[in-house]
């Protein structure tokens, strides 16, 4: 095999394989969505999950990150990275969440007693 | 099932995935590296030679001497006797317990890169060694003799290290991803492993000696030791020196279990990396395929897990087999086993990398609180402020995204060049006639693309 033509043909084939991959991903990385100006409820039901799954919430840097969780039980709604704790009276109610988005990355709320994730929160740069 | 539990052990901050142009560039930076490299390529090799030059005996015996490496183990001891008593009757919350940020950040992630910058900087502070010489030493007083010991089957080479590597990690990134809860492993069973590990490698030592145990079998000083071929720095018959970097690692690879060794480094880090990313649906699917055939939800989990963690270390085993059998087609290779064994090393650079990449940012982030409210509060009680730092606290401020991923993808690349580097240098002396070599490494090549574009993919999907 020609030294040449054997660099060219794993180049090409490693270059076909990247643009496959970024293409199969869409070719971003999901920067047009932000739920920035929302107020979404996240419901949690009475097993302590929360209806419809985690919750998946995406912010700029700078952004205000604003929603609402509604509990029926008492609990503590905690907001890791962000490190802010919300507590749930008994009989359960709603705490919400507003605060403006300076950390970067990916972090997650979860109700403390029942150590289950209901936010997944996105702060993008 | 939209609520299945993932471990997200210690960090409440985890890295928002690389974006898909930094993506491009990087893997396109592999290419053009790959391209130059093969083009440029040196006719001798150069890392086969130590060029070893002892330090001073006056040096030497500060650092290695026999009060430093009392005073190291006493010190390993210590600490891990602290993280153990802290598993067991600190805090169940993972982030407030010193035993896991201590066990599996700081010195798991703390050691391979120290290694690779000073030596085998865990071998002094290594506490099964030092408890085992310090009974041995007893035994001696007592006995009027050294204990004798059996002669390790040297067949078995360091496969105990490379099984006891996953179960660490299986531990780790499978069985702390069970029970339905939004953090990792807790502090206790982290305890009781280390407890039940300590005591295996005790019995190990006293059958097979400490010094051999751990040169074979010793998971983390075989794993740690491994990064600390990479650089300058040794220990050779008591005396310090310096050395031609990377030269040691290509004698590291001639024991079995080598191959096994690096390759579970890397599919280890892999699996961790792609468990919340690239392997979520799949793993998900799988998950509730069992779960909806009656196993129980942390049945199904660890199953799920365990299945796809063995799969990512075959398919990484698959990748480097299949460049190996690449490269015995070529004029003049040498025996299959010895091309296995020969190019094992070439991977190190890529597991550092791997690591570097992935859990950088877990590294500066968690080493804060290692520093402040865990050193001062390490059972997180609350009550407890030994140093004045109890109240302090991460700042996840300190690294920007940006940051993180331009280390990302730079130790990536950097590992992939090295990886190139050592492979082309060790085709040189397989191959007699170098573009016989040369005509190799398009094998080799194709293996480092492989692992470097698969990291980068990881991270791309990652937390996506």
């Amino acid at each position: 095999m020609n030294t040449r033509n054997a660099i060219v043909g794993v180049a090409l084939m490693a270059v076909a394989v990247v643009l496959l991959i970024v293409l199969s991903s869409g070719g971003s990385d999901e920067s047009g969505k932000s739920d920035a100006g929302k107020v979404p409820t996240i419901v949690v039901d009475k097993a302590g999950h929360p209806v419809g799954g985690i919750r998946e919430l995406v912010y700029r840097k700078g952004d205000r990150i604003h929603f609402r969780v509604e509990v029926p039980f008492e609990e503590e709604v905690h907001l890791h990275g962000y490190d802010v704790m919300k507590e749930v009276p008994k009989g359960g109610g709603t705490v919400t969440y507003d605060l403006p988005a300076e950390i970067e990355g990916v972090f997650e709320a979860e109700l403390e007693g029942h150590k289950e994730q209901i936010v997944e929160l996105k702060v993008e740069p | 099932m939209s609520w299945l539990p993932f471990a997200h052990a210690l960090l409440a901050r985890q890295d928002l995935p690389i974006p898909a142009w930094l993506f491009a560039w990087g893997a396109s930076i592999v290419l053009i590296v790959s391209f130059f490299a093969l083009s440029v390529a040196w006719r001798q090799p150069r890392f086969e030679e130590e060029n070893w030059r002892p330090f001073g005996a006056r040096l030497s015996a500060v650092v290695v001497g026999w009060p430093a490496q009392v005073l190291c183990g006493l010190v390993g001891v210590f600490l891990f006797g602290v993280a153990i008593y802290a598993g067991l009757h600190g805090t169940a919350a993972p982030d407030r317990n010193f035993a896991l940020t201590f066990l599996f950040v700081t010195a798991w992630l703390g050691f391979p890169v120290f290694s690779a910058l000073l030596g085998d900087v865990f071998r002094p502070f290594n506490p099964w060694r030092a408890a085992g010489r310090a009974a041995g030493a007893g035994f001696r007083v007592v006995a009027g003799q050294a204990p004798a010991h059996l002669s390790y089957p040297e067949a078995l080479g360091r496969w105990p290290a490379a099984v006891g590597l996953l179960a660490f990690v299986w531990l780790e990134v499978v069985y702390g991803a069970s029970g339905g809860v939004a953090v990792g492993l807790s502090p206790h069973p982290a305890a009781v492993a280390a407890l039940i590990y300590s005591g295996y490698t005790l019995a190990m030592m006293a059958l097979f000696g400490v010094e051999k145990w751990c040169q074979r079998g010793e998971t983390f000083s075989v794993y740690f030791g491994m990064f600390s071929q990479l650089g300058w720095f040794g220990v050779r018959e008591g005396r310090l020196g310096r050395r031609r970097p990377f030269s040691a690692a290509t004698r590291w690879a001639t024991v079995p279990g080598s191959v096994a060794v690096v390759i579970a480094s890397i599919a280890s880090t892999s699996f961790d990396g792609a468990q919340d990313g690239a392997f979520k649906s799949a793993i998900e699917s799988t998950f509730e395929w069992l779960a909806e055939r009656g196993a129980s939800l942390t049945t199904s989990l660890r199953l799920t897990d365990t299945i796809f963690m063995l799969l990512t270390f075959a398919g990484v085993g698959l990748v480097y087999l299949l460049g190996v059998r690449g490269m015995r087609s070529v004029h003049g290779a040498p025996a299959l086993a010895k091309l296995r064994l020969g190019f094992a090393h070439t991977l190190i650079p890529i597991a550092l990398a791997y690591l570097v990449a992935h859990y950088f940012s877990l590294f500066v982030f968690q080493e804060q609180a290692q520093f402040t409210y865990l050193l001062s509060d390490p059972l997180g009680t609350a009550h407890t402020d030994l140093f004045g730092t109890a109240s302090g606290g991460i700042d996840f401020t300190i690294l920007s995204s940006n940051a993180i991923w331009y280390v990302q993808v730079a130790a990536l690349v950097t590992g992939h060049v090295l990886g190139l580097t050592l492979a082309h240098d060790r085709a040189l002396v397989y191959w007699r006639d170098y573009r016989d070599a040369s005509r190799s490494q398009y094998w080799m090549l194709a293996v480092m693309v492989a692992f470097t574009c698969f990291g980068l993919y990881l991270l791309s999907v990652a937390n996506r």
